[in-house]
């Protein structure tokens, strides 16, 4: 079974990982997202991670450079579903994971998405 | 009726005297052998007078100081003062502690003779002692409880999170804020997002007496945290002094929204709020929509 599934809501891209994910399954994640995200113009990606109970800093990691390549892709990513404890192991290790945006869920996450595309739309010349 | 003075003071009266005292009494010479001892003294000792007289004193008594340079027949004589002291004493198999006084004992020409010693049973003194130090500890070992107690519900108390709109947690902390405090106001500012899915959190330091550079940096750290769940959280009651501490301090507070009052706070939160469920009504519209047209296209 793939350790995850991503899901196409018009021009918002909704990524759903599995906690047994590795690093194999990350390298074809980047792919799949990758292409996606240029082949269908896509301006955002929602990571959903509701089903971690731990995180380690190399996950952590992982989602940066996922991150990093969807700015290169000038598509902006919103993490939602991350725990309580979660967040207590990240904030202990001293990660703030500065390039992604987070909302409390899937609804939230689209209204963000919205609310950022009429911003820069209005920024845009 | 017969004065006490018209009573003659003879040997056999004076004795009689010594016997009705109820503390020890015994008389040594300077070879420890005892000369004379009263009968509240023997008793103690488990003997009659009698089966005492001549005996060394250490062979009667058997305190850890007899025969010691403790041994305070030998320190009254050969110093010529009193000494005053407690110890115990072996009474058969049990030790019975006691305090004692002893003085040099003197002829008329005034050579040390021997000595005098007075001495009681302060068992009862020291068992009275013990219950009453007994009790000193059990108070304070529940006084100690109850303070912990109490610290524990300040705690407890001094870190609440009010719901106070449909999506807006509010954090009034109130007291010095330390790093264990500022930890549990963490936790319970995460719990309650998770549990009540607040977009805002509003901490307000009005009634944080001291804020220094640790302190910035414990609100800026549940900041960071309630990010990561996807709140935004805003800072109220910032007051001039503790704008000086933090800006001098050099903690960025870029997570976070800074308003002055607490209604502002909440005006701008709700107003945010309200913006979003308008988004959410489009954004439906367009999902269904969507839909629509996914269906037509089957």
């Amino acid at each position: 079974m793939q350790p995850f599934s991503l899901f196409s809501l018009g021009r918002v891209l909704l990524v759903s990982l599995e906690e047994d994910i590795d690093d194999a399954g990350i390298g074809e994640l980047l792919t799949r997202v990758s292409s996606q995200v240029s082949g269908e113009a896509i301006s955002g990606v929602i990571v959903d991670l509701h089903h971690f109970e731990v995180m380690d800093s190399h996950l952590a990691r992982q989602l940066q450079a996922l991150a990093r390549m969807l700015r290169l892709l000038q598509a902006r990513m919103v993490v939602v579903g991350l725990c309580v404890p979660v967040v207590m192991t990240l904030l202990d290790f001293g990660i703030s994971l500065p390039e992604m945006e987070f909302a409390l869920d899937v609804e939230q996450a689209l209204v963000r998405l919205q609310e950022g595309k009429q911003a820069e739309g209005g920024r845009a010349p | 009726m017969k004065d006490i003075s018209e009573v003659q003071l003879d040997e056999g009266f004076l004795s009689e005297i010594i016997n009705a005292i109820t503390s020890g009494i015994f008389v040594t010479d300077l070879e420890h052998n005892i000369l004379m001892i009263n009968k509240a003294g023997a008793r103690m000792v488990g003997k009659r007078p009698g089966d005492c007289f001549d005996r060394k004193c250490y062979d009667i008594f058997k305190t850890p100081m007899c025969r010691t340079e403790f041994c305070t027949c030998d320190i009254v004589t050969s110093k010529d003062r009193a000494n005053y002291g407690e110890t115990t004493m072996q009474v058969g198999d049990r030790q019975v502690p006691i305090e004692y006084s002893s003085r040099p004992l003197k002829n008329y020409e005034g050579k040390i003779i021997g000595c005098v010693e007075n001495f009681i049973d302060i068992s009862e003194r020291l068992e009275k002692d013990r219950i009453i130090l007994e009790q000193k500890e059990s108070l304070l070992k529940k006084r100690e409880e109850d303070i912990r107690h109490l610290q524990d519900e300040i705690l407890e108390l001094s870190t609440p999170v009010i719901q106070v709109w449909d999506g807006i947690l509010t954090l009034p902390l109130i007291g010095t804020l330390d790093s264990h405090r500022a930890h549990i106001a963490m936790e319970r500012v995460l719990e309650s997002i998770e549990q009540t899915r607040a977009a805002f959190v509003i901490v307000d330091i009005t009634g944080v007496p001291i804020v220094d550079a640790d302190v910035a940096r414990h609100i800026l750290q549940t900041a960071a945290a309630a990010r990561l769940m996807g709140s935004e959280t805003l800072l109220t009651g910032v007051g001039p002094h503790t704008a000086r501490v933090i800006s001098d301090s050099g903690v960025s507070l870029e997570n976070i929204i800074l308003k002055g009052r607490m209604t502002d706070a909440l005006q701008y939160a709700i107003a945010q709020l309200e913006e979003r469920r308008q988004k959410m009504k489009q954004f439906s519209h367009f999902m269904g929509a969507l839909r629509e047209d996914g269906e037509q296209q089957e």
